[in-house]
């Protein structure tokens, strides 16, 4: 197993330079900027840590067979103040976004965004990751080919702080080759960040009401549900205001009353969430469809 | 929620309402209000051209060809910076004459609001927010530049031109189609 990266087409060091040269005050006395000046100084542009975001992809093996899946995943660390964005980035900013290539007959199912955490901003509600966040992605390979197999992930990312957004991306490469499995240092981390991931639970008994300008959230407190506090975030964009729902638990339903979102013209017709409580064993995604 | 921002919200525009008066300062330092264009299409365009999704219509020249057009069919269009002083996007008026040269701007005015009093009136949450005023002073359009919220130049071509279409409603005098959106870009930085 072997990895590669490059930067994308925008690489992030540039922006952070037109930046640094003169339109920002805060970026200019940044030791971000003072130390992107020494890697460009030494010719290491692409050592992969420059920027506030630096990503990265990790394997579980170094191997992959034919009949077991792969435990691949993308680690996204931020600097201090900085965050990027989830699957449903709030009032503002852009979906973080991860593209696959694998060898043909190979399959993944959607990318698994972990638990997000709510920022704000001024009057911006956000919701994304700050510090470090994994992604683990299992990927399904075909028959085997006998032949080394290449992995490539696109990742693509705007990241901001309080006064500044700046566009950020990647291409990373695993190589596995085929045989027994084989397993690397990242095993535990990839497998202690899939076991955290929200589990999609389609018989939850989530429901939604619409009463003018307000949606009534509730969610049956069985299964070990019963916790003293279970917080919701909106995956569906531009349904429910983007806020972290917080749920009351009332003759055994975890209810909340929510105010629609702004730009929801007419009644809500579907809405998934994710769910997250201190006693529940995962987190878990819940959906709702209209009758 | 603060009680100041309750009464921030009170104050927002409304779509099919009057759009609010305002009064700002172009980077010559003339003063230029709203009440100036009555019976005129006008459009606001909220801006900071270190932002990516500002640079995307701008570096494209998406941006100051839709400037260069309407401003030509007698559409005022004034581009407003709300970036407070050290926030990005900021600069002194002299510093962002040769940015908005630089960047193609064709805006009738580019206009400074370091206050944010403009863009708190007109609920400007992003750069580039986007909204347009019909020629009876009417807020007919309030949202997106389109509807492919990325920071990729290609995704322009394949894009639902929102903006485009609410401004050809407006000069023709016919309802909006999609009046209010949700805008994408990076926060304003007030």
């Amino acid at each position: 197993m072997d990895y590669a990266r490059s930067d994308g087409p925008d690489k992030p060091i540039k922006v952070v330079f037109s930046i640094g040269m003169g339109e920002s005050r805060f970026l200019k006395n940044s030791r971000l900027v003072r130390m992107l000046l020494l890697f460009a100084a030494l010719g290491q542009a692409d050592a992969g840590d420059t920027g506030p975001v630096k990503c990265r992809l990790l394997s579980a093996h170094e191997t992959y067979q034919a009949d077991s899946s792969v435990l691949v995943g993308v680690e996204l660390s931020m600097q201090p103040g900085w965050h990027v964005y989830w699957v449903n980035p709030g009032d503002a900013g852009m979906a973080t976004s991860i593209e696959l290539t694998m060898p043909d007959g190979w399959t993944h199912g959607p990318i698994p965004w972990p638990v997000p955490i709510k920022f704000q901003n001024g009057a911006l509600r956000g919701f994304g990751y700050e510090g470090d966040v994994l992604v683990p992605i299992r990927l399904s390979p075909g028959r085997d080919f006998g032949e080394t197999a290449e992995v490539t992930v696109k990742v693509a990312w705007l990241a901001c702080n309080e006064d500044a957004c700046v566009p950020g991306s990647a291409e990373l490469r695993v190589r596995l080759q085929p045989g027994a499995a084989s397993p690397t240092s990242a095993i535990g981390k990839l497998a202690q960040a899939e076991a955290g991931l929200p589990q999609e639970d389609r018989s939850s008994g989530f429901s939604v009401t619409q009463a003018g300008d307000s949606l009534h959230l509730s969610l049956p407190a069985s299964q070990g549900r019963d916790c003293s506090k279970v917080l919701g975030f909106p995956e569906t964009s531009q349904t429910i205001e983007n806020e972290t729902v917080r749920f009351t638990l009332h003759e055994g339903v975890w209810r909340a009353k929510v105010k629609k979102n702004e730009f929801l013209a007419g009644e809500a017709t579907r809405l998934s969430m994710v769910i997250a409580g201190e006693c529940m064993e995962h987190p878990i995604r819940v959906f709702w469809e209209k009758p | 929620m603060s009680p100041f921002a309750i009464l921030a919200s009170a104050a927002l525009a409304l779509i099919g309402q009057p759009a609010p008066d305002f009064t700002g300062k172009n980077l010559k330092g003339e003063s230029v209000s709203l009440s100036d264009f009555k019976g005129k299409v006008v459009v606001l365009e909220w801006n900071n051209f270190d932002c990516p999704f500002v640079k995307k219509h701008y570096a494209s020249g998406n941006m100051p060809k839709l400037q260069k057009s309407y401003v030509e069919k007698d559409v005022v269009w004034l581009t407003i910076n709300s970036s407070a002083e050290g926030a990005q996007g900021h600069a002194k008026p002299e510093e962002l004459a040769k940015r908005a040269e630089k960047e193609g701007n064709q805006a009738t005015h580019y206009l400074m609001d370091t206050s944010g009093a403009i863009g708190k009136a007109f609920g400007a949450k992003v750069t580039p927010h986007m909204f347009v005023i019909s020629k009876d002073g009417m807020l007919v359009y309030d949202g997106a530049m389109d509807s492919k919220s990325t920071v990729k130049v290609e995704d322009i071509a394949s894009a639902t031109p929102l903006l485009k279409n609410a401004i050809d409603a407006a000069l023709e005098g016919k309802a909006v189609e999609n009046p209010k959106n949700q805008p994408y870009g990076c926060g304003v930085k007030y």
